[in-house]
């Protein structure tokens, strides 16, 4: 890689002048706003590590493969799923505060969904958990718009020319996830097992879910 | 083919776990999550704050990375915090100035087990398969 990512930024002007200290500026600015803001009463340092845990180790894109796998199996909740994102994840006790609107987006082998958030990183935190690197990252950001095709191809998913490519961008109020195609060789499979196949990527829209072999999950 | 772009793209990292590769950018995110419970603002809000600081650092550079997402991100609820009022600039820079005291203090005492490592673990897989 041309670039060193760990060069010091030049920020605002702030430099501590504290070379030695093996924290970056941005560890101790986060800090500091959140004692300054614990010290004004403002928040409570306990209900961030709350938050921080149940992202980190709650909500994940296991909540998601649930929500995927209940849609494959059930065909009324799917369509509960497919016309109300939020309330059919309240369903299942899924949900958060964050999402207003949660629009399920059902690929099929002519149309494949994609999202995506142009202007920043919005991500349906409560059903995927906490977006990967990549999905904020310039690159997929714009060029998921300008040659989605493309990009799905390198990114491992070369899909025909017949395929219609739906990207979502997710800058709204309104966040989307992919409910991928089942794969073949599920048949067999119980919801606990599905839910065991279906990968974040997928939800997001840039893998597919390979086909199983009956009685076999790798 | 944008060469550049494909070059950011192989540099992007795939978290693989759903852990914060940064350790502050966990805190920050909690904050910023508290922060909007309290109703000291929305998320909506906020949401327009980080589109203004990502928009400004792109138009000269591109986020590659967990580090320079979250930088913009704190950026965005700095800005939010001073124009709602809540935080001055001396305040924070009066903190800060405690913050690292106590941090190098820290250091200092840690130092015999001296763990922490600038860099990131090796787990970053490429994501871009030719």
């Amino acid at each position: 890689m041309a670039h060193d990512h760990h060069h010091d930024h030049h920020h605002d002007g702030h430099s501590h002048g504290h070379e030695e200290l093996e924290r970056p500026w941005q560890a101790v600015r986060t800090e500091a706003v959140e004692s300054l803001l614990a010290d004004l009463g403002i928040i409570d340092p306990a209900r961030v590590d709350e938050i921080v845990r149940y992202y980190e180790e709650k909500v994940g894109p296991k909540t998601g493969a649930r929500v995927v796998a209940k849609a494959w199996t059930d065909p009324e909740f799917k369509a509960r799923l497919l016309a109300n994102g939020l309330e059919a994840c309240a369903e299942l006790g899924i949900g958060g505060p964050e999402t207003e609107y949660l629009h399920v987006v059902e690929n099929t082998p002519e149309v494949h969904n994609v999202i995506v958030c142009t202007l920043c990183s919005c991500y349906p935190w409560t059903v995927l958990g906490l977006p990967p690197a990549w999905y904020k990252s310039s690159a997929y950001r714009s060029r998921m718009v300008r040659e989605p095709r493309r990009l799905l191809a390198e990114m491992g998913l070369p899909l025909q020319d017949d395929v219609r490519i739906q990207v979502w961008d997710s800058v709204s109020e309104i966040r989307y996830l992919v409910l991928p195609e089942r794969p073949a060789g599920t048949d067999g499979l119980t919801e606990e097992q599905l839910i065991e196949i279906v990968s974040r990527d997928s939800m997001i829209g840039v893998a597919k879910l390979p086909v199983q072999d009956q009685g076999s999950q790798s | 083919m944008s060469g550049t772009s494909q070059a950011v793209f192989e540099g992007a990292v795939d978290l693989g776990s759903l852990e914060f590769r940064e350790p502050w950018a966990a805190r920050l995110f909690g904050v910023t999550l508290a922060m909007s419970e309290r109703g000291l603002f929305t998320m909506k809000d906020f949401q327009h704050s980080l589109i203004a600081a990502v928009g400004d650092f792109e138009k000269a550079s591109c986020i590659r990375d967990e580090e320079e997402y979250y930088t913009r991100w704190l950026e965005a609820l700095s800005v939010l915090l001073k124009s709602r009022g809540i935080m001055k600039d001396e305040m924070l820079s009066a903190t800060e100035e405690r913050v690292v005291e106590r941090l190098l203090g820290l250091q200092h005492e840690r130092h015999h087990h001296h763990e922490h490592s600038p860099g990131r673990p090796d787990v970053i897989a490429p994501l871009v398969v030719a």
